[in-house]
C-alpha cells in the first residue's frame, strides 16, 4: 500500500500531515492514526533515499572506474 | 653545334657560364612581374629565399619559374614593402621586383631582388584567384556570400556533431599528408577511436581538382551520414597547390552538405577551398589535432557533466535527509504538542465541570431547602385555614337548626304530613298543624290569601 508510493507522492503526505498537525486541524481521535502514517511514510521516505543513495554510489563508481581507464 | 676538344670540368663550365652571364647581365637591373613562392625568411642573417614563378593566364599552370634571394641591405625592402602596403609578404602574391641576374658556380642560376614596387600590389596569382571567388560569388548566391570579406558558405553554415568518429578522407596514399593525418588521428594520446574511409585522388597534378571532385562525388552518393569529410595533402612542392584554387573544385567544397575540414597547405597557403570549407587547418596533422581536440572538448563537457552529476545528486539526497529530518522532528514535536494540549484542555475541562456541579449541586440543595421549607410553613396555615373552616360550619350549622329557629318563636306548618311553603300547596278544606318550639296547634283554615309578588 504505501510501497506504491513514489517518494514525492510519500513527502507531498507527509507535509500534508504535518501542516495539518501544525494548523491543528487534526482531531484527536485520528491523532494516533495520522502520526503512525506520518512515521511509516517517514520510514518509507528514507529507506528510499538510503536505497537511492547507495544505487547512486554504485552507479558514480562505476562512472568513476569507467572514466578512469 | 659545336663541341669543346677536350672535355672540362663542371667548376669550369659553371665558370664559363658566370663569365658570359655576367657579360650579358652585368649591372642591368630588370622590372619583374612574378608570383612569390615558398618564401623562407632568415631574419637574423638579412636573408630571404624564395621561388619567383609566372603562370599562364588561361590553364593556370606554371610556365617560368626561378629561385631568388632578398639579403643584405635589400633585405629591409620586405618590411617597407610591408609597411607600406599593409600586405604580408607572403607566397601566392604577384610583385614587381627589380632584380638582377646573379650566377653562383655552386649554386646555379637566381635572381638577386633588390627592391619590391609597392604600387604593383595586388598580385596576378590573387587577382586569379579573386576573379574565381568572384564568379563563385556570382554564380552560386544561394551558397556563397561574403560578409566583411569572409567568406559564407552552405559547408561553413553546417554543424560538427558533438563527436568527429566517422570520417571520410580525401588524400593520395603516397602523400606525406596521408600519413601525417592518419598517424596523428590513430595515436591519439587519448585513445579514441575512429573509422576512417578512405577516398584516394592524386593531389597534385593538372587533373587532380577532377580526382578530387570525383571523391566528393563518391561521398555524397554513397549515403553515409560522415561526421566530416576531410582533405588534406602536404608536402611536396609548394608549386603545386592550383588544384584547391579552381572553382569546380571550391565551388563543391562550398556546396557540400558534410562539414569538410581541410588541411592542405603549408603554414604559407591558403587556397580557395580553405576559404569554402567549413574548418580550415594548416596541415594534415593540425587538421588531426583539431579533430581530436573537438573530441576532446566533448569528452571534458561529458567529465563536467559526470561531475555535476554526482554533486547535484549528492545535493538532492542530502538536502532531501535534511527535509526528512525536519519532517521528523515536527511531527514529534507537534503531535506531542498536541496531545498536551489536548490534555490542558481537558484538564481545565474536568477542572471546570467539577466546579460547576458542586455549584449546581449547593443550589439545588438551596432549592430542596426552600421547598421544604415553605412546605411546612404552607402545611401548617393550611391547617389552620381548614380548622377555622370547620369552625365557622359548625357554628353555621347550630344556626340553621330547626329547634334554635323555632325557640326564636319562629313555626313550621304542616298539612297531611307534609310541611307547607307555598299558599298554593294548602287544601282549605283539611286540617293544617302548626308546630312550635313546645308543642303543636291543629287549626281549621277560614281564610287563604295569596300576596302579591310585588311583596
Amino acid at each position: 500500500m504505501i510501497t506504491n508510493l513514489t517518494y514525492q507522492e510519500a513527502l507531498d503526505e507527509l507535509t500534508d500531515i504535518i501542516s495539518r498537525l501544525e494548523s491543528e486541524s487534526i482531531p484527536i481521535d485520528e491523532l494516533a492514526q495520522k502520526v503512525k502514517r506520518a512515521s511509516e511514510l517517514i520510514q518509507y521516505c528514507q529507506s528510499k533515499l538510503t536505497s537511492t543513495d547507495s544505487e547512486v554510489k554504485k552507479i558514480i563508481s562505476q562512472l568513476e572506474d569507467k572514466s578512469d581507464l | 653545334m659545336q663541341t669543346a676538344a677536350s672535355p672540362i670540368r663542371l667548376s669550369e663550365l659553371n665558370q664559363l657560364i658566370q663569365v658570359r652571364l655576367e657579360d650579358a647581365f652585368r649591372d642591368q637591373q630588370f622590372g619583374v612581374i612574378a608570383e612569390t613562392m615558398g618564401i623562407s625568411h632568415y631574419p637574423a642573417k638579412n636573408q630571404c629565399y624564395l621561388t619567383l614563378i609566372e603562370k599562364c593566364d588561361s590553364t593556370n599552370t606554371v610556365k617560368a619559374s626561378m629561385r631568388a634571394r632578398i639579403w643584405g641591405n635589400s633585405y629591409k625592402c620586405i618590411q617597407f614593402f610591408e609597411e607600406t602596403t599593409g600586405q604580408v609578404f607572403k607566397d601566392n602574391i604577384q610583385l614587381l621586383l627589380k632584380v638582377k641576374v646573379h650566377y653562383h658556380v655552386l649554386y646555379g642560376l637566381s635572381l638577386e631582388i633588390e627592391d619590391i614596387d609597392c604600387n604593383y600590389t595586388i598580385g596576378k596569382l590573387a587577382l586569379s584567384k579573386q576573379a574565381v571567388l568572384q564568379k563563385l560569388l556570382d554564380d552560386n548566391p544561394q551558397h556563397i556570400r561574403e560578409v566583411n570579406g569572409e567568406y559564407i558558405t552552405s559547408n561553413k553554415q553546417l554543424k560538427f556533431p558533438p563527436v568527429i568518429q566517422h570520417i571520410a578522407l580525401i588524400s593520395s596514399a603516397q602523400a606525406d599528408g596521408y600519413a601525417d593525418f592518419m598517424h596523428e588521428l590513430i595515436f591519439n594520446r587519448h585513445n579514441y577511436t575512429f573509422e576512417v574511409d578512405e577516398y584516394f585522388a592524386p593531389v597534385q597534378g593538372v587533373d587532380a581538382h577532377k580526382e578530387i571532385y570525383k571523391q566528393l562525388v563518391r561521398i555524397y552518393e554513397s549515403g553515409i551520414k560522415y561526421d566530416a569529410v576531410v582533405l588534406v595533402r602536404g608536402g611536396g612542392s609548394q608549386l603545386d597547390f592550383q588544384a584547391f584554387d579552381t572553382y569546380l573544385l571550391s565551388r563543391a567544397v562550398a556546396r557540400f552538405p558534410i562539414p569538410i575540414i581541410t588541411g592542405i597547405g603549408h603554414e604559407k597557403n591558403e587556397s580557395v577551398c580553405d576559404l569554402m570549407a567549413r574548418l580550415k587547418t594548416k596541415t594534415p596533422t593540425k587538421a588531426a589535432a583539431t579533430i581530436i581536440s573537438h573530441n576532446r572538448s566533448f569528452a571534458e563537457k561529458l567529465q563536467y557533466l559526470q561531475k555535476q552529476l554526482i554533486l547535484k545528486t549528492n545535493e538532492i539526497i542530502i538536502s532531501q535527509e535534511l527535509v526528512l529530518n525536519t519532517l521528523r522532528t515536527t511531527l514529534i514535536s507537534e503531535s506531542k504538542d498536541l496531545l498536551n494540549q489536548e490534555k490542558q484542555f481537558l484538564k481545565a475541562q474536568m477542572n471546570t465541570a467539577i466546579y460547576v456541579a458542586a455549584k449546581r449541586l449547593q443550589k439545588e440543595n438551596v432549592n430542596l431547602l426552600k421547598i421544604k421549607f415553605n412546605l411546612q410553613c404552607n402545611s401548617e396555615n393550611r391547617l389552620k385555614s381548614e380548622q377555622f373552616k370547620l369552625q365557622h360550619f359548625t357554628n353555621t350549622l347550630v344556626h340553621l337548626d330547626p329547634a334554635n329557629v323555632l325557640k326564636r318563636g319562629y313555626a313550621l306548618v304542616y298539612q297531611n304530613g307534609r310541611p307547607i311553603t307555598e299558599v298554593n300547596q294548602v287544601d282549605v278544606k283539611a286540617p293544617i298543624t302548626t308546630r312550635l318550639y313546645s308543642g303543636e296547634i291543629e287549626s281549621q283554615i277560614t281564610y287563604k290569601k295569596k300576596f302579591s309578588d310585588d311583596n
